[in-house]
């Protein structure tokens, strides 16, 4: 199990302050959707708990500054998702996901049979194991964040981090993600998303922060977060909010005028 | 020592055409006595230097100073050297150029309308082509008693000197591999001394190169190389300085005796013919 | 998409086979014909000075020195292309080649290297580190894989114009002619002294480069995915900067600049493993070696008036073969 802690979090980046002063609490079972707008400073907040970018303020993963944290403990605790399908070399499905085992691989060692029955389980679970012997760049795009998701699962890290996951993907495909990202948290992992899709949010996540021009602007339950002010002040829209059901349905009308 | 096998292989291409310009034909008559020669020629520089009187001289060629390639390198000292501008050879006007040839000199050329007495020597690949060169080079600047002098001072030099060599094998080894053939003036000097020249009996042109396995299986008896590739200052010269050459016994001679036919003939054979005795002393 | 690739130790096996009979073909073949039975009797001690001064002190070291060399550049072509993500990186095209052999100009017609024997080495790596350090600034910004290669031959034609102009301007005179050697390559009259010059060099390389395999995987994500794998990407960097500035400096040091082996080798080695780029490492570095002793082998064979250099060889070589890969494999890498 393991807990993030943002205290007072500030980036920048060039001359500009991307995120000011945030603080959150994070804990495990738990599927956090990131929501904001463009621009708001989503990217860079979850890349800072990664200590991907230098940060003011602590992040702190598991209590300890996840900056002063040497860089394979902190892989063997959250695993990350990053925006884009980026894929470099044109490598095999099954050897792509076994990437997700180099935080646990000692320096000259091989693969273990622990990490191969790691990447067996994360290939199941992301639904990918018709495509192990694929060539990862010739699928489509649908598969590619399959089999990305499969990679990020094979960490077995108890904390997952995912930066719009859902983009470019037709919906059945992010229904998939969507349920691959519940599926984690209801066992147990501390998940936190970065998302655009107001609806899929609403439908999936537990808690959600609304982040606009750096800021924290609402922290709670969809119900909560999600109202027709907010949405107006947020994002210039006009909608609807219908809490009756089991999530907040959405439907937008136009731009606020 | 790229210069030496460079002037060899023209001298044997052109042959015949060098022939033919040897016959001095100056455009204008020289005066008995020239008192502004110019040389366009760093082997003429020697000549000019050894016959003619300091100041006689207007010009002679940048490299005239340059110990390593001019053997009256000291003479030559306080005299004007020339590059090789038409411009400067207006200026001087002078009543004798002497050149190697000089009447295709690219300076010459530009001036077309200017009409200076001349002085075309030949490449001198023998003692007697050198000879040759002296007794018309002391013509030309007005001593030739001189001349007859220089060349009677040299074959008494010559004419004591032993022969060391015993038939034994030598190649002129230069840098990055080239090797001396025969009807050169080294080659002459090889023979004055006793030495087969390497490349002659392994049939090679008068320039050509041999590599460090081909040198090492031919297994000469001493390898000729010239003083200034001693030290390594580049890779020709490194190349002369490998491990595998390092049993063949060496004469090393400077360039500037060799390079041209010149008076510096007889100290080149004297200081090949001293280190052969003292290798062979040592019991090569 | 059929793919052909070998377990890991049968590739590395065979193209260690390959370069064992390179290296006998190379001990074997030269300017002098000398028959096997007097090699190997030269070999085992025997009294024959001209067999064993040839193959001791002239094939043996050359062949080391190849087999050497052409390790360092396909390993160096294979690194780069992993850590920059870009199939045509390796030292020629990027200059840092042509950047080393400036350093060893420097070194040798200006007299510096007559201080010591390290000099020389020292500023052919000085020369390699410049010019790497200047990429890898470049490639941080760099959005697509041309502008990497267009900085690469920005700096390598800066580095050969420097080349000629302090040929030029050495006080010898005989400089300004070797500048072919330096800028194309060659291994002739290479002695034990040069081994000694560059096998630590290339050691160092080698070493430092092949620790990278696991980063250069985890780079396949690109470099947040990378260091959210827990690798350390500035001592990644640094690793692969310096590594290569050594091994690829001591090299050039003492053959100048050989050109297209860290391009060719990589390339033909790549589909036959998995392609990560941790596969490819080590057997480009014995490709390497393959490739550059049997194009030494071709200039001693070739026969020509003035010595072929290798970089024509190399360059005749691999040019056709990279032609062909690019167009079959234009989507692939």
């Amino acid at each position: 199990m393991v807990t993030i802690s943002l205290d007072h979090v500030g980036v920048t980046l060039g001359r500009r302050a991307v995120v000011h002063d945030v603080s959150a609490e994070f804990g495990p079972g738990t599927l956090t959707g990131i929501v904001g707008p463009n621009g708001a400073g989503k990217s860079t907040l979850a890349r800072a708990m990664l200590a991907l970018v230098s940060a003011s303020g602590s992040v702190r993963v598991d209590g300890v500054d996840a900056a002063a944290m040497p860089r394979a403990d902190l892989a063997r605790r959250i695993a990350y998702v990053p925006q884009g399908q980026t894929l470099h070399w044109p490598l095999t499905v099954e050897r792509l996901v076994g990437l997700g085992r180099l935080p646990h691989l000692a320096p000259m060692s091989r693969i273990s049979d622990a990490d191969t029955a790691a990447i067996e389980r994360a290939m199941e679970r992301a639904d990918v194991l018709d495509l192990r012997d694929r060539i990862a760049t010739e699928l489509s795009g649908g598969e590619r964040a399959r089999v990305l998701f499969a990679r990020a699962l094979a960490v077995e890290a108890p904390a997952l981090i995912a930066d719009e996951p859902l983009a470019s993907l037709d919906p059945g495909h992010q229904i998939d993600v969507m349920d691959m990202l519940r599926a984690e948290a209801a066992g147990g992992a501390l998940v936190i998303a970065v998302l655009h899709d107001l609806t899929l949010a609403a439908r999936y996540c537990d808690r959600l922060l609304l982040i606009d021009e750096g800021r924290i602007v609402a922290d709670g339950t969809p119900a909560e977060v999600l109202t027709a002010e907010r949405l107006r002040a947020v994002y210039g829209i006009d909608a609807r909010v219908e809490t009756g059901g089991e999530w907040p349905t959405i439907t937008l009308f136009g731009r606020a005028r | 020592m790229q210069r030496r096998g460079l002037l060899a292989v023209a001298a044997l291409l052109s042959g015949a055409g060098l022939l033919w310009a040897a016959s001095p034909a100056p455009l204008a008559k020289a005066p008995a006595v020239p008192q502004r020669i110019v040389s366009i020629n760093l082997c003429a520089d020697q000549l000019v230097l050894a016959l003619a009187d300091r100041k006689q001289i207007a010009g002679l060629t940048k490299n005239a100073t340059d110990i390593e390639m001019s053997g009256e390198a000291a003479k030559a000292k306080g005299i004007p050297l020339l590059s090789n501008s038409a411009e400067q050879i207006l200026a001087i006007e002078p009543d004798l150029i002497v050149g190697m040839p000089a009447s295709r000199s690219a300076a010459l050329r530009a001036l077309p309308e200017q009409s200076y007495p001349l002085l075309d020597l030949d490449t001198a690949n023998t003692l007697d082509q050198i000879y040759t060169s002296i007794r018309q080079t002391a013509v030309a600047v007005g001593h030739p008693e001189r001349g007859d002098a220089l060349i009677a001072r040299m074959q008494s030099e010559l004419a004591g000197l032993p022969k060391p060599g015993k038939g034994r094998v030598a190649a002129y080894y230069q840098r990055r591999g080239y090797m001396t053939g025969t009807g050169t003036l080294i080659d002459e000097l090889m023979t004055r001394v006793g030495l087969v020249n390497l490349a002659g009996k392994l049939g090679k042109p008068p320039l050509s190169q041999l590599s460090i396995e081909e040198m090492v299986a031919a297994e000469p008896d001493y390898l000729i190389v010239e003083s200034a590739t001693d030290i390594v200052t580049d890779q020709g010269s490194e190349m002369l300085h490998h491990p595998a050459l390092r049993d063949i016994p060496r004469i090393s001679v400077p360039q500037a005796w060799t390079v041209c036919g010149s008076p510096a003939y007889t100290q080149a054979a004297r200081s090949m013919a001293a280190q052969i005795a003292k290798l062979e002393g040592k019991g090569a | 998409m059929n793919r052909f690739a070998l377990p890991r130790w049968s590739l590395i096996a065979a193209l260690s086979a390959l370069t064992l009979v390179a290296a006998v073909a190379s001990l074997l073949f030269g300017a002098v014909d000398l028959s096997v039975a007097r090699l190997v009797d030269a070999a085992m001690g025997s009294d024959d000075k001209v067999a064993s001064i040839i193959l001791f002190d002239l094939r043996l070291p050359r062949t080391i020195l190849a087999l050497a060399v052409g390790a360092m550049l396909g390993l160096a072509g294979a690194a780069l292309q992993g850590y920059l993500r870009n199939p045509l990186a390796e030292p020629s095209v990027l200059g840092t080649s042509n950047a080393a052999a400036l350093g060893g100009v420097a070194a040798i017609y200006f007299g510096l290297a007559e201080i010591h024997v390290i000099v020389l080495p020292l500023l052919a790596t000085g020369g390699a580190l410049l010019s790497l350090a200047l990429l890898f600034i470049l490639s941080g910004k760099a959005e697509s894989p041309l502008t990497l290669i267009l900085a690469g031959i920005a700096v390598g034609t800066l580095a050969v114009a420097g080349t000629s102009l302090a040929l030029n301007l050495s006080p010898n005179p005989f400089a300004a002619m070797e500048i072919m050697t330096w800028l194309l390559g060659s291994l002739e009259n290479r002695s034990f002294d040069h081994v000694w010059i560059a096998l630590p060099c290339i050691a160092i390389g080698t070493a430092m480069l092949l620790w990278n395999g696991r980063a250069l995987d985890a780079l396949t994500l690109g470099e947040d995915a990378a260091q959210a794998l827990g690798t350390d990407l500035r001592r990644t960097r640094l690793r692969l900067l310096i590594g290569t500035a050594i091994g690829v400096g001591g090299a050039v040091a003492v053959t100048g600049a050989i050109g297209f082996v860290g391009l060719i080798v990589p390339h033909l080695i790549r589909p036959l493993t998995d392609r990560s780029p941790s596969a490819i490492l080590l057997p480009s570095a014995i490709g390497g070696a393959a490739l550059l002793t049997l194009a030494d082998l071709g200039v001693r064979i070739i026969p020509t008036t003035n010595e072929l250099k290798l970089g024509v060889v190399t360059a005749f070589l691999g040019v056709p073969v990279f032609l062909v890969h690019l167009m079959r494999e234009r989507r692939l890498w």
